[in-house]
């Protein structure tokens, strides 16, 4: 008895996840981001006291405003019947999901690194492993495109950012 | 007109006309690249203008808006895939002339088209822009509320397919736009602690996340090798005389719808060429011809889409209120310049905004030269290895998220790349953000000074005839789409249930 009930339950939580799949959980996770948002916008801004705030309204009357209109906008994205676009791109899981982790991580370790390593070094490293993330999974030839795509790229950024504007890239512990 | 001729002289300077030529070339060069824009373009080269005179910076900008426009005319005609949306329309008729073995001739035709429209909204420009200036004197805080509402209002009204999103969308904008101190009491919000929080979220790495970034992630996920075309000869290229005369009357109307819908806020080079080419059909002798390969269908949309330029600009300098994400951005690279868009910056700068009409007027000459010398490299532009185009876009983007500030800078366009990918995933639309940002200060200023002056009475938006206009149009606009796609629904039940 009791592995029906669990069965049963198993299976109406599988349909309500399928079935939120097929009419609009995208609508319904980005309501609920809305609302916490909005929320979050509502109590921070709480803090916010002038000392003359006779002299008009306040500098928290502004992000309430907004956090109530983004709080009601999202209960309608939640509740009400907003079509469904049709989602653009791949379905993000497996490799298109690892790259695109893989790709934030590199960016992420990129910023953190170029003040430190300077231009060249860091964006050697990071052009070369981040068209290797594309060449994931390819013929493994593709080693002397990254490394051709990361001479091009580092030459062609130097040259227009320090030739031709002026701007002076970061140095660090190599160039 | 005596200030647009001396205003000539200078961008007639060789270094200017440099930056002018560059930023049409390079507009032209990731125009006709599939997937990147003009306004990625703008959005990239923005932080690199920080060193220029602002003259050369805006002129290079607007040079690139031009060329970009030209620019995804060449792919959309040559392997039949429009570098950017806008092209659309140009494919109808240019790829068919591309199988004909006319691919050249019909880039000419849409470089030379592409220029005409320009230089018709230039015209209009430079005639109405400072009278609209002079009647925007009269402007105070209510009107320039509502006249920012309206620009909100039209731009989340027709971007995307759901009325809501594109207000969700609109919100987080001017949430975002909220970040650093209040516009009226010395008070730092949403800081979070942090120094350089107190100066707000730093616009332009937002634009560079939302555009540059989120394509990356977009091209990375969806990368699957890379796709075949055919080499195809596309023939001559410089049409004669004789081919251009009869499509002159083609390009004048085009360049002037492109210009009145360039004007409409939200509305665009893709609405404007289609626009075009449907009035070049209906008042066509041999409408039956269009979509088969004929000049006229290139001509129109071309015209259409390059006339917006002029169009989009108008507003920008004259209210300071942009009608796309890509004058927003032109915007927020003139407030960094330390110019203020508006009324005034026709009074006050003149020395600034003619030289800018003429560095549009000159680019869009220099469009016809560059424009063709091009065509034969750029029309295999579309076969460039994906990866390639990621990694260069990533280290760009990087290197102006840094060259604006600094690595705080690069976390924001990161956090903004994150979020532009999943608000174009699920088809939130993303110019109402930025014009969200960019106004937000505006909004939010306009709409306290205005409660100020009335003790907290909402009726002043009301009582005073340019404001209520305004408002009354927004209000038109939401109630018009909101019934056309209630009916439309009520006509897609009635099939179902037929």
């Amino acid at each position: 008895m009791p592995h029906n009930a669990a069965t049963r339950l198993a299976s109406a939580l599988h349909n309500t996840v399928a079935g939120a799949r097929m009419t609009g959980s995208q609508n319904t996770v980005a309501g609920i981001m809305g609302i916490l948002l909005a929320a979050g916008t509502w109590a921070v801004s709480n803090t916010f006291h002038a000392t003359m705030a006779e002299a008009g309204l306040g500098p928290d009357f502004y992000p309430k405003g907004i956090a109530i209109l983004l709080g009601l906008t999202s209960l309608v994205l939640i509740f009400g019947h907003v079509p469904v676009t049709k989602r653009q791109g791949v379905e993000l899981k497996g490799l298109p999901f690892a790259r695109l982790v893989l790709l934030l991580v590199l960016l992420w370790a990129y910023t953190l690194l170029i003040t430190r390593l300077g231009y060249f070094s860091s964006t050697i490293i990071m052009s070369f492993l981040a068209t290797f993330i594309c060449y994931w999974e390819m013929d493994k030839t593709k080693i002397l495109y990254a490394c051709v795509t990361t001479g091009v790229v580092c030459i062609s950024i130097y040259g227009i950012f320090k030739v031709l504007f002026r701007f002076s890239l970061p140095r660090g512990i190599l160039f | 007109m005596d200030l647009f001729l001396n205003s000539v002289t200078v961008v007639l300077q060789p270094a200017n006309m440099f930056m002018v030529a560059l930023g049409v070339f390079i507009g032209t060069l990731f125009g006709c690249i599939p997937g990147l824009t003009a306004t990625l373009a703008i959005a990239l080269l923005s932080p690199l203008t920080f060193n220029l005179e602002p003259i050369p910076a805006m002129i290079m900008l607007l040079g690139i808006f031009a060329g970009g426009m030209y620019g995804g005319s060449i792919t959309a005609i040559t392997l039949r895939t429009p570098g950017a949306p806008a092209n659309a329309a140009t494919m109808l008729d240019g790829y068919p002339l591309t199988l004909q073995g006319k691919g050249g001739l019909a880039i000419g035709v849409s470089c030379f088209s592409g220029a005409t429209g320009g230089l018709i909204s230039c015209a209009v420009m430079i005639c109405f822009a400072p009278i609209i200036a002079r009647f925007a004197l009269l402007f105070s805080p209510p009107e320039y509320f509502a006249v920012a509402f309206f620009g909100l209002t039209a731009v989340f009204a027709v971007s995307g397919s759901s009325l809501i999103k594109g207000f969700f969308a609109t919100l987080l904008g001017l949430l975002f736009a909220t970040a650093g101190y209040d516009p009226i009491f010395p008070i730092p919000r949403f800081d979070f602690g942090s120094m350089e929080m107190t100066k707000g979220l730093p616009f332009l790495p937002a634009v560079i996340g939302l555009f540059a970034f989120a394509e990356v992630f977009r091209l990375t996920t969806e990368y699957a090798g890379e796709k075949k075309y055919e080499r195809i000869k596309i023939g001559r290229i410089i049409p004669t005389f004789k081919e251009l005369l009869p499509l002159f009357p083609v390009m004048g109307r085009g360049g002037v719808w492109g210009t009145l819908i360039g004007i409409l806020p939200g509305a665009g080079g893709t609405i404007a060429a289609y626009v075009a080419y449907g009035d070049a059909k209906r008042a066509s002798k041999h409408p039956e011809l269009f979509g088969t390969g004929i000049l006229e269908g290139i001509a129109a949309p071309e015209a259409g889409n390059n006339a917006v330029t002029g169009g989009a600009v108008t507003p920008m300098l004259t209210l300071g209120i942009p009608g796309d994400s890509v004058t927003a951005i032109l915007l927020g690279a003139l407030t960094i310049q330390g110019i203020q868009p508006g009324p005034l910056l026709f009074t006050q700068r003149p020395d600034i905004v003619y030289p800018l009409f003429a560095g549009m007027v000159l680019s869009n000459i220099f469009l016809i030269f560059i424009g063709l010398v091009v065509i034969k490299p750029f029309s295999q532009l579309a076969t460039i290895p994906k990866p390639l185009l990621i990694s260069f876009l990533l280290v760009f983007g990087v290197m102006g998220a840094l060259a604006s500030g600094g690595v705080f800078e690069v976390w924001v366009a990161l956090g903004f790349g994150v979020l532009g990918f999943y608000l174009e995933r699920y088809g939130f639309p993303t110019a109402p953000l930025v014009l969200g940002l960019i106004l937000g200060p505006l909004v939010e200023n306009s709409l306290r000074q205005s409660l100020m002056l009335s003790d907290n009475n909402p009726m002043i938006f009301f009582t005073r005839p340019i404001s209520c206009a305004f408002l009354l149009i927004s209000a038109a606009i939401v109630g018009v789409i909101i019934y056309r796609r209630f009916r439309q629904r009520r006509g897609q039940a009635e099939q179902a249930a037929a």
